[in-house]
C-alpha cells in the first residue's frame, strides 16, 4: 500500500515537527520510540481488529502541519466549554497558555507544572508515564501522539489532600486554511487518600480542520477518590483521538464520563488497570452524533487483583446519518477472583441512515467472576409517543421530549452535580439545535 | 349539534388486515354521558384509540365528526387540542421525563393552539395543585416522572388529573375504574362528576356497573364483535350485570 506509506510519512512529519522546549535528553528517547512505533505500526486501517469500526482514511487526505511556535491569539469558547467554576488550564493547539493557566496560587495539596518544567525535574511522575512502553505498544495512535508532544500539565494532588474546586483543562483547536495537528499530554498523579475532580473541554475555534491526537496519564493511588469527565466538543471539522491511561491503587474510587458531540470524527478511548483490591471503577458516557459524524468510545478494563468493581454504562443517540462505534472489552486476569463486571451500550437510532456498531467482550481467566456486558439499539417507543401526542404535544416536540429524558437519564452517573448540570446544558443545546433542523426541514 | 357523531365507522388493523371495528353508529350530544359495555376484545379499547388518532388502524369505512369538524383529518395532538381525552385503559410510564413538565407542555400545547398565552411554571404549579388536591394527590406524586412507580390505581387518577386540567369536551375513559379501590373509584367518579357540564361529552367504557352508579350514564350500548349491538338506559347496565353477554355474543356478526 504505497498510498498508506506516503499517508502515514506525511502525518509522523507533522506530529514529529513539534518538541517541547528545555527537554531533557531522555525526552528524546521517548519520542524516538512513539515514531518508530508508529512506522512499525502504520496508521490503522479496518483490518486491524481495534479500528474495525473507525477509520482513519480521512486523515490522510489533509496535509497537517504543526501549530505555529507562538500561540494562536483565540479567545475561550465559552459556549462550547463546560461551564463549571474551575482551577483553569488552557491549552490552544496543544500548547499550554500559561498566561491563561491558574499554575499559581493553588489550594494546598494540588500543584500544576507545566510538562516541560516537569520534565526538567527529572525522575518524577512525568518521566515515569512518559517511559511507560505499554502507553503505545500495539497503540498506534498514541505512539504517534508520543512522537510529536505538544505540550501539557503535570497534575499533583498530595497524598490526603481534598481538592473541592474541579481542575478544567480546556484545550481549544483552531485552524485557518492550513490543517494543524497537534499532541496534548497531560499526566496525573492523586496521591493516597487524595480527593480530587478532573474535567476536560475539547473545543475548537472557527471553521479550520485540526486533528487533536491527546494521550492522558491518570494514576490514582491508594484509597484515593478521582473524579474524571471530559466534554468532546470538537469543531465540527475536527479530528479527536484521544487516549487515557488510568491505573488504580487498593480501594480508590474513579469515575470517568464522556459526554461527545464535537468533531468529524472521534475516538475517546480508555484503558484502566484495576492493580489492587476493593476498586470501584467507572466508565460511562454519552453520545450524540448528527450528520457526518462517527464517535467511537473504546475501552478496556483490566482486573488484575481480587474484589474490584467495574461498572459502564454508554448511551448514544444518532440522527441524519451519524455512526456511533462501541468496543468494551473487560479482561479478567487470573488472580482478579471475585471481580464484579458490567458493561453496557444503549443507542437510540433518530434515523434510518444512522449506525451503531457494539462490541463488547469478555477475556475471563479467573473461575469466580461475576461478568455481564451487553449492547442494545433502539428507536423511540411508540407507545410513548403516542402518550405525549395524545395529550397534545406535536409529535418532534414529543420526540425531543423522550430523547432528552433518555440521555439526561445517564447524566445520574455523574457523581458531581455541577458537572452534570454542566453536561445537561449541552444536551439541551444539541437538542436545539436538532429541532432547529428539523423545523427547517419541516 | 351534536358534539361527536360516528357513522357506520370501520377500522382495520393496518399491520394484519383485520378488521376489528365493523360498523359503529354513535352520536353524543353536548352534556350526555353515554357508557360502553362489551365482552373482552370486542374492539371498545379500538374505537378510543380510533377516536384518539393512534397509528396502526386503518378507517376503510365510515366517518367521524367532532365538533363540526372531521376528526379523522387530524393529528392525535390536533385532537387533543381540539378537546379530545382519551384516559387510556393502560397509562405509559414515562422514565425521565417529570410528569410536571409533561403536564405543563400539553396544556401550554393546547393555549398556543387556541392563541392563548402560556402559563409559566408558577401559574401552572398553582393550577395543578388545586387540581391534585381534589383528587388527593399529593406533591410527592407529582414529582415523579410521568406515571414511574405509580401504582395501578394512581396511574388512573394520575389520568384523571390530566383530564381536570386539559379541560376537554370529550372525554373517552377507557376502564378508568378498573384497578380502583372502593374509596378510589369514589375519588376518581367525584373527579369525572366536577367535569360534567351542559358542553362536555362523556363516552365511559367500562366492565363494571358499579362504576355507573357513581357517574351516571344518559345511554348505555352494548357492543361485541366491533359493533354496537343494543342502546338503552341505565337499566340495561343492569340487565348486563345479571344476564353477562350471552345474547350478544353468540348471534353477533
Ligand atoms: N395491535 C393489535 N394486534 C393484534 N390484534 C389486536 C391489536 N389491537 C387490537 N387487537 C385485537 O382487536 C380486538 C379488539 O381489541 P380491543 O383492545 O379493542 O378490545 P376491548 O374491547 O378493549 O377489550 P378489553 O375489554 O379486554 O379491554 C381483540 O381481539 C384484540 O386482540
Ligand atoms: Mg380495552
Amino acid at each position: 500500500m504505497p498510498n498508506d506509506m506516503a499517508n502515514d510519512n506525511a502525518l509522523l512529519k507533522a506530529f514529529s515537527a513539534m518538541h517541547v522546549d528545555g527537554a531533557p535528553d531522555w525526552f528524546g528517547a521517548v519520542t524516538a520510540a512513539g515514531a518508530e512505533t508508529f512506522e512499525t505500526l502504520g496508521l490503522p486501517t479496518n483490518r486491524t481488529e481495534a479500528w474495525k469500526y473507525t477509520s482513519l482514511r480521512g486523515l490522510g487526505g489533509l496535509a497537517f502541519a504543526a501549530p505555529s511556535a507562538d500561540l494562536e491569539p483565540v479567545e475561550i469558547p465559552r459556549d462550547s466549554v463546560a461551564d463549571i467554576k474551575g482551577i483553569e488550564i488552557v491549552l490552544v493547539n496543544g500548547r499550554l497558555d500559561e498566561s491563561r493557566s491558574a499554575l499559581d496560587n493553588l489550594p494546598v495539596g494540588l500543584a500544576i507544572t507545566p510538562l516541560s518544567k516537569a520534565m526538567e525535574r527529572d525522575g518524577g511522575a512525568v518521566k515515569h508515564a512518559l517511559q511507560d512502553e505499554s502507553a503505545i505498544d500495539g497503540l498506534p495512535l498514541a505512539a504517534l501522539s508520543t512522537a510529536g508532544i505538544t505540550g501539557g500539565v503535570l497534575i499533583e494532588v498530595a497524598r490526603n489532600a481534598d481538592i473541592a474546586k474541579p481542575i478544567h483543562i480546556i484545550s481549544i483547536g483552531t485552524a485557518g486554511d492550513e490543517p494543524v495537528a497537534f499532541a496534548p499530554r497531560n499526566v496525573v498523579w492523586v496521591g493516597a487518600n487524595a480527593k480530587a475532580t478532573l474535567v476536560e473541554s475539547h473545543v475548537g475555534v472557527g471553521e479550520g480542520s485540526y486533528f487533536s491526537n491527546s494521550v492522558t496519564h491518570v494514576t490514582v493511588e491508594d484509597e484515593a477518590i478521582f473524579h474524571h469527565y471530559k466534554l468532546q466538543n470538537e469543531a465540527r471539522s475536527a479530528y479527536h483521538v484521544a487516549m487515557t491511561h488510568v491505573t488504580c491503587g487498593e480501594k480508590v474510587i474513579y469515575d470517568n464520563f464522556a459526554l461527545s458531540c464535537g468533531s468529524k470524527l472521534a475516538r475517546n478511548e480508555i484503558r484502566g488497570k484495576l492493580d489492587g483490591s476493593e476498586i470501584l471503577y467507572a466508565v460511562n458516557g454519552v453520545y450524540m452524533a448528527a450528520a457526518n459524524q462517527h464517535l467511537d468510545n473504546t475501552t478496556f478494563i483490566e482486573h488484575a487483583k481480587p474484589n474490584s468493581q467495574s461498572r459502564e454504562i454508554y448511551k448514544g443517540v444518532l440522527d441524519e446519518n451519524g455512526r456511533g462505534v462501541f468496543q468494551g472489552k473487560i479482561l479478567v486476569q487470573r488472580p482478579a477472583q471475585k471481580t464484579d463486571g458490567y458493561q453496557m451500550n444503549r443507542a437510540l437510532l433518530l434515523s434510518r441512515k444512522a449506525e451503531i456498531d457494539s462490541k463488547p467482550e469478555l477475556e475471563i481467566y479467573a473461575d469466580d467472576v461475576k461478568c455481564s456486558h451487553g449492547a442494545t439499539v433502539g428507536e423511540l417507543d411508540d407507545n410513548q409517543l403516542f402518550y405525549l401526542k395524545a395529550r397534545g404535544i406535536a409529535e418532534h416536540d414529543a420526540r425531543n421530549m423522550l430523547i432528552e429524558a433518555y440521555l439526561r437519564d445517564a447524566l445520574e452517573e455523574i457523581r458531581m452535580d455541577s458537572v452534570a448540570q454542566a453536561f445537561g446544558a449541552k444536551i439541551t443545546d444539541w437538542l436545539a439545535e436538532r429541532a432547529k433542523r428539523e423545523d427547517a426541514a419541516s | 349539534m351534536a358534539l361527536l357523531e360516528i357513522k357506520n365507522l370501520h377500522a382495520s388493523l393496518e399491520e394484519e388486515d383485520k378488521e376489528i371495528l365493523k360498523g359503529i353508529d354513535l352520536v353524543i350530544q353536548p352534556g350526555e354521558v353515554h357508557a360502553i359495555m362489551g365482552p373482552n376484545g370486542s374492539g371498545k379499547s379500538t374505537l378510543s384509540y380510533v377516536l384518539a388518532g393512534r397509528d396502526g388502524y386503518e378507517v376503510t369505512e365510515g366517518e367521524v365528526t367532532f365538533d363540526g369538524k372531521d376528526l379523522l383529518e387530524l393529528e392525535a395532538n390536533e385532537r387533543a387540542n381540539e378537546g379530545v381525552f382519551l384516559a387510556f385503559q393502560y397509562p405509559v410510564e414515562i422514565p425521565g421525563v417529570p410528569g410536571m413538565t409533561f403536564l405543563r407542555e400539553a396544556l401550554n400545547s393546547k393555549r398556543k393552539y387556541h392563541g392563548e398565552e402560556e402559563l409559566d411554571a408558577m401559574q401552572f404549579l398553582k393550577l395543578v395543585r388545586e387540581k391534585a388536591k381534589a383528587l388527593e394527590m399529593g406533591d410527592d406524586m407529582l414529582k415523579r416522572a410521568v406515571n414511574v412507580g405509580f401504582s395501578g390505581g394512581e396511574k388512573k387518577r394520575n389520568e384523571i388529573l390530566q383530564m381536570a386540567v386539559l379541560e376537554p369536551t370529550l372525554c373517552v375513559l377507557d376502564e378508568t375504574d378498573s384497578g380502583l379501590d372502593i374509596d378510589a373509584l369514589k375519588i376518581v367518579a367525584d373527579g369525572v362528576n366536577a367535569l360534567r357540564n351542559e358542553n362536555r361529552g362523556m363516552l365511559l367504557i367500562t366492565h363494571y356497573q358499579r362504576l355507573l352508579d357513581y357517574i351516571q350514564p344518559d345511554f348505555v350500548h352494548v357492543m361485541a364483535a366491533g359493533k354496537i349491538q343494543r342502546s338503552g338506559g341505565k337499566e340495561l347496565a343492569l340487565e348486563l350485570e345479571e344476564k353477562g353477554y350471552a345474547d350478544f355474543t353468540g348471534k353477533a356478526a
